[in-house]
């Protein structure tokens, strides 16, 4: 889970007070986050990017009403993930196709997804990127309760507390969430060895 | 511990959210149980192949895309407040401003029809209805009509429906309405006669106004033949006479030499009333209402009742409301031309303040021109703040009004000490047949009759 700002409370208010500037350095702090999130819920960049410039205009507009009660980071992942699911909502809605329109696993958009330079080589980015796609239908599949647990704890790294916070469900329910969207996952990813 | 409790904590165990007691429990299960250990590291694995997605790196773009877009929120959520505020502040500002156009203007609330003589029309008999001598703004119409409908009823039928035309044709705008009105007068040849409504509204150049002076004052002084020729003169275009006619009475000859048909003054129709002896002498024939400002409604209507008085006039309805029932103070009488004057200047010294009254359209005219006799100055003033023809025509004074102004700025000097002069103009001017005319007619002095006026008092908190 990523950090607060080191002058986050002085941005909040000075957001609070219409301060654009203020808040676009927040956005460049949790921007990478967000669309993170939004990338694996709605499971392609294009879709992400709405969501994402969603997620944060919506948080300018209501962030008079964050009530500091949770980590700034923690109202913004309960956003995205709340965006994330009616883009896919809204999405399914037009498509009606059921298939997920995965462009990164196409390969048409996968720039985020290739290894760093000094990784594997060719060969093996070849590999990584047919795991990583693999991994990443395998949670685009799953179902929105499960995928949301999945992605906040092993992607984004929350602590089940974290996780309760952000989908408003009890601590026990994430935790059999998790192991469920695990088990499922097993299935899916049966015969992938560990990247 | 059993496997399934086991199984169901290996999520946890995995992630670390399990304490020292129960990791331990775990451990020692995993340890000895072959299938809970292969679950745990499928799970582990499962996780760590989740675990192992690169992150997504945000574009560029995006933060551009969300700082253009916060940008004009904020812009538009400070025209907004803006707009709000401005919105408020021009409320707040029309707010005074209506307060002060309240407490300046001396609005009496009769927007039609001058206040000094709100309506000239002859009542039938003595118990005709008060009404027909109220004229209250945009009622008055209505209660006109009412009026027609009650002389119908009384067997004058096509007056009704011609007076009720006129009126709505005097409502019309511009030139049309004002040629019809004549028109229609003119048209009904056959129509019934003599005038039991006249309603009377004029317009006229300088010159013909200071023509017409001369001709009223060589009228007082008895020569007639000039008031007919100057009255020729005047009359194209310059009255829209409507007439109401008199139960038996003979049919008009609407064709009278010196004027264009139907184009008459009131006191024309009365005088040949009298010469053909359709018209009783005598009688009050109308009601002319007077309408002033007081600060309390009973040292108001004490003052009124204290002029009438002196004046010798012969109070015939003292009202406190008039027929729609809103609170009024109204005292009707009958007075003496001679003593007319003398009668405003003891209400002007009794603090009663003539209404300055807006007339249509709010063409002010000028109430204190009326009281400094300067009557056709008003009109003309009250003329060229109107707008238009129509409004022009409707806020300038009738003919006979300003007459009955100038009679009262001869009262103003009258009373200085040169009783008496202007009645005969008076006279004419309220349709009752001048001295002259009846010295000419039979040759015989007459007193100056009675006429019945309305003084009407509205209360103005003092400021």
């Amino acid at each position: 889970m990523i950090g607060p700002h080191p002058n986050e409370p002085d941005l909040l208010k000075q957001c609070a007070r219409g301060d654009a500037d203020a808040f676009g350095r927040l956005v460049s702090h949790y921007e990478n986050t967000v669309f993170n999130v939004a990338v694996r819920m709605v499971g392609n960049r294009h879709d992400a990017e709405d969501v994402a410039q969603n997620v944060f205009i919506k948080a300018f507009r209501k962030i008079r009403s964050f009530g500091g009660r949770s980590s700034f980071a923690t109202w913004l992942y309960s956003i995205a993930v709340n965006e994330s699911i009616s883009e896919r909502r809204r999405r399914s809605a037009k498509s009606r196709k059921g298939a997920i329109q995965m462009s990164v696993l196409d390969g048409n958009d996968g720039d985020a997804y290739d290894p760093p330079g000094d990784g594997p080589a060719p060969d093996g980015r070849m590999q990584a990127g047919e795991t990583h796609r693999r991994i990443e239908q395998a949670i685009a599949e799953l179902d929105e309760e499960y995928r949301g647990v999945v992605v906040l704890r092993d992607i984004e790294g929350l602590d089940y507390r974290a996780i309760s916070e952000v989908l408003g469900c009890s601590r026990g329910t994430v935790k059999s969430r998790l192991h469920r969207a695990r088990l499922e996952l097993r299935q899916k990813l049966r015969g992938l060895a560990t990247v | 511990m059993k496997c399934d409790d086991l199984k169901e904590m290996l999520s946890e165990y995995i992630d670390g959210e399990l304490a020292g007691v129960e990791v331990a429990a775990v451990e020692a299960h995993v340890a000895k149980c072959d299938g809970c250990r292969a679950e745990l590291a499928e799970l582990r694995r499962t996780a760590e192949l989740v675990r192992s997605l690169p992150r997504a790196e945000a574009p560029a773009r995006l933060g551009r895309h969300v700082a253009a877009t916060v940008e004009r929120q904020v812009m538009a959520r400070r025209r907004s407040m803006f707009l709000r505020w401005s919105h408020v502040g021009g409320l707040v500002a029309a707010a005074a401003a209506l307060v002060i156009v309240i407490q300046l203007a001396p609005w009496d609330g009769i927007p039609e029809r001058p206040a000094a003589v709100d309506s000239v029309e002859r009542l039938k008999d003595a118990e005709a209805p008060e009404h027909l001598a109220e004229a209250e703004g945009p009622e008055h119409v209505a209660k006109d009509d009412v009026a027609a409908h009650d002389l119908a009823k009384r067997g004058m039928g096509g007056a009704k429906e011609s007076y009720a035309k006129a009126e709505a044709e005097e409502a019309l705008p511009g030139k049309a309405g004002r040629e019809s009105l004549t028109e229609k007068a003119a048209a009904k040849p056959g129509a019934p006669a003599p005038a039991d409504i006249v309603a009377a509204r004029s317009r006229d150049t300088g010159d013909e106004d200071a023509a017409r002076r001369d001709a009223l004052a060589r009228k007082a002084a008895g020569d007639k033949a000039a008031e007919r020729r100057v009255r020729g003169k005047v009359a194209p275009g310059a009255f829209a006479v409507t007439t109401q006619t008199k139960e038996g009475g003979a049919p008009r000859a609407e064709s009278k030499k010196g004027g264009p048909p139907g184009v008459e003054t009131a006191a024309q129709h009365l005088a040949e009333d009298r010469a053909e002896g359709t018209a009783p002498a005598g009688r009050p024939p109308r009601v002319v209402s007077f309408a002033y400002e007081c600060t309390d409604a009973e040292k108001g209507r004490a003052s009124v009742l204290a002029a009438l008085k002196s004046a010798e006039a012969d109070v015939v309805a003292p009202e406190k409301e008039d027929a729609e029932g809103d609170a009024k103070d109204a005292v009707t009488a009958d007075v003496r031309l001679d003593k007319l004057p003398a009668l405003i200047v003891k209400l002007k010294l009794a603090g009663l303040k003539p209404r300055t009254h807006a007339a249509k359209n709010g063409a002010p005219v000028a109430a204190d021109a009326v009281d400094a006799g300067d009557a056709a100055h008003a009109a003309r003033a009250a003329a060229k703040a109107a707008p238009n023809e129509l409004e022009r025509k409707q806020v300038e004074q009738p003919r006979e009004l300003e007459a009955a102004m100038d009679h009262q700025a001869e009262g103003f000097r009258a009373a200085r000490g040169a009783p008496r002069a202007g009645v005969g103009a008076t006279q004419q001017t309220l349709g009752v047949q001048a001295p002259a005319d009846e010295a000419d007619a039979g040759g015989q002095e007459a007193e100056p009759p009675p006429i019945r006026i309305r003084i009407i008092l509205r209360v103005k908190p003092a400021e």
